[in-house]
């Protein structure tokens, strides 16, 4: 059933991801966030077959797979595209090997209206703390975007914004999968 | 006590040496050219300096230097949605100090601020680079060819309102340019590099004949105009 809550999940979550996401497109990595919601699958999985919170799974996956990513881009200077592309379509393959089969649909599209009691704190808070990082880094991050060099120049310390902002990006996607898929 | 001073630098990358042996140092209110042939590791030796790339031996900065770097160029997505208000904004530069300095660029500030940042031509977007690094007031700013792109009345516009900012606010400068005009004009030092340090000194001590033989090889002839160019061709058709 949607009620009011749900719309108010809907409105937060759209909110602070619309924003994150506003960086992802200029920092060319659109598609990672799709990519993304195929890493929090085998997590989600295991969550299910275990009993757990599936936000907590796939949470625990994202954080895994991005800072894999993160580590990978700073060794390798490869676009960080090439590496969700490698990783990420590994992760999905392992997902639906995992995944129960009466509970991969629901894995892999979500469901807005099924949010518990508990959901509802969860979800608001973390896109009000989403929301107010992004407002304080995403100045560095779009100059970091602009030029690399020129923000290491300034002693702008983009390895941490960058680690910050790809775990802001697990959280939202985290939460996200759940309802939206 | 110099702002700046490199102690036998070298740079390796994939097992090849770049750059080596270099000393140097800047003090306060210098002007320091970098001379040498496409390829010489100019660049290189800037990003090393300002620590974008792995290298050995000394860089010793003063206490509490602030840095300004103009690089050759930003390659800038064209369509990326950023006027140049934002992005003065984004490195917490006030509109206000950047609208006097690009001014004195020559680049008139009214309807500058709302303008996308991708459709400055090249030149226009030099300035901004310029006018960014300087608004910060640096104690040090590292020039890599900054009147790249930039027409010849506007080169001439940059360095004599380098020169002005610079007597006043006593920053030094590190400056790569081809231009030995330029060079012999604005500079108190030379550094002639070419993988090494061949020369290093007042510009009209170093900048013989010889050296710049020695650094350009036969085609010195091109830069230095009191030469003969007998050997240029030569060269080329070998």
């Amino acid at each position: 059933m949607i009620n009011i809550f749900t719309i108010i999940v809907a409105l937060f979550i759209g909110a602070a991801a619309g924003y994150l996401g506003s960086a992802m497109v200029l920092k060319r990595m659109s598609l990672v966030g799709d990519a993304l919601s195929h890493v929090a699958l085998p997590g989600m999985a295991l969550a299910m077959l275990y009993n757990i919170n599936p936000f907590i799974g796939a949470f625990v996956f994202l954080v895994f797979g991005i800072l894999l990513v993160w580590k990978m881009e700073k060794s390798t200077k490869l676009p960080i595209e090439n590496l969700v592309g490698i990783i990420f379509t590994a992760s999905l393959a392992i997902g639906i090997l995992i995944t129960p089969e009466p509970e991969l649909i629901e894995a892999l599209f979500g469901d807005i209206a099924s949010i518990s009691f508990w959901d509802f704190p969860i979800i608001i808070i973390c896109s009000l703390v989403i929301f107010f990082i992004t407002r304080r880094i995403i100045k560095p991050i779009v100059f970091s975007i602009i030029s690399d060099d020129l923000a290491r120049v300034r002693k702008i310390n983009i390895d941490y914004y960058n680690l910050l902002y790809l775990l802001m990006v697990a959280v939202i996607v985290a939460l996200g999968v759940k309802f939206i898929g | 006590m110099p702002i700046l001073e490199i102690k036998n630098l070298k740079v390796i990358v994939d097992g090849h040496e770049i750059i080596g042996g270099l000393d140097f140092s800047v003090e306060k209110n210098e002007t320091l050219a970098i001379v040498g042939p496409n390829g010489a590791g100019k660049t290189v030796l800037f990003k090393a300096i300002l620590g974008l790339l792995p290298h050995s031996g000394d860089v010793k900065w003063a206490n509490g230097v602030k840095v300004g770097y103009v690089p050759q160029r930003v390659e800038l997505i064209r369509d990326f949605p950023l006027s140049v208000g934002d992005f003065f904004d984004i490195q917490n530069i006030s509109l206000q100090s950047a609208g006097i300095l690009l001014n004195l660029l020559g680049i008139g500030v009214v309807d500058i601020f709302s303008a996308n940042l991708g459709i400055l031509s090249g030149g226009e977007f030099q300035k901004v680079l310029i006018a960014s690094a300087l608004a910060d007031n640096p104690d040090i700013v590292f020039f890599d060819e900054p009147t790249a792109g930039v027409d010849v009345t506007g080169e001439a516009t940059i360095y004599k309102i380098l020169t002005r900012l610079q007597d006043t606010k006593k920053f030094a400068i590190i400056l790569i340019s081809h231009d030995l005009n330029v060079v012999y004009k604005y500079a108190d030092k030379v550094l002639c590099l070419n993988k090494r340090q061949l020369c290093y000194g007042h510009p009209l001590h170093e900048l013989t004949a010889e050296n710049l033989q020695r650094l350009y090889g036969e085609d010195s002839a091109l830069h230095h105009h009191n030469h003969g160019n007998s050997e240029f061709n030569a060269h080329k058709n070998d």
